[in-house]
């Protein structure tokens, strides 16, 4: 990574038109519990299309993914390990890109899209998981920074 | 309990509460204005986490 510039990295997957929610830590800042997280979590519409967009953007980015032994970095080799429906985080020069996928408790793109909030950030409108999905996600995921979490959104929420 | 104990205690919980006024002021702002705060916030924690990384 040269210099983390998560807002960069969110303009550039705004406006290469890529379907995606932002979740994870930088959902929790926008709702209120202002806090540094070390990558920018997102939920991405799990189509074709979508996946090769994310892949582009990653690469254009340095993004590399890095799957035991392979180092991924052809938007070919990202946009196929994205297809598997896992979690796959893309290292860039701009920080560290986690695409949130086949998580219990993490509901659907479209799920997630229709309840979503919009933020700007950079001239460009980025959509924002809801709090109520935000909450389900942590009170799913459990671990004892993640019932922190809930428990700061309940407070910030009430 | 001894004194210095309710004394921590009573100061614990004062913060705490402090903490989350502070959570529900900006809960209250416009979610960009939070989301850009994050954002400075968490290139601040990576530059710090490289940089002890490195010595």
């Amino acid at each position: 990574m040269n210099e983390p510039a998560f807002d960069e990295l969110l303009r550039r997957l705004a406006e290469a038109d890529v379907e995606f929610v932002v979740v994870g830590g930088l959902a929790m800042s926008a709702w209120g519990v202002v806090r540094g997280t070390k990558d920018v979590d997102v939920v991405v519409a799990p189509n074709v299309e979508n996946l090769k967009k994310v892949a582009e953007v990653a690469v254009a980015a340095g993004g590399h993914v890095q799957q035991g032994e392979a180092l991924l970095d052809t938007p070919v080799s990202i946009a196929a390990a994205l297809a598997t429906g896992e979690q796959v985080p893309i290292e860039t020069d701009l920080g560290r890109l986690d695409v949130v996928q086949g998580l219990d408790g993490v509901p659907s793109y479209e799920e997630l899209r229709s309840r979503a909030r919009e933020a700007e950030i950079l001239g460009v409108t980025v959509a924002v998981c809801s709090i109520d999905d935000l909450k389900a996600m942590k009170r799913a995921a459990g671990r004892t920074r993640d019932l922190a979490d809930l428990e700061d959104l309940e407070s910030a929420s009430d | 309990m001894k004194e210095g104990e309710k004394g921590a205690s009573s100061a614990a919980a004062r913060a705490e509460a402090v903490r989350v006024q502070r959570l529900r002021e900006d809960a209250k702002r416009p979610m960009s204005v939070n989301l850009a705060e994050g954002i400075a916030l968490s290139h601040k924690l990576i530059r710090i986490s490289e940089a002890a990384r490195k010595t």
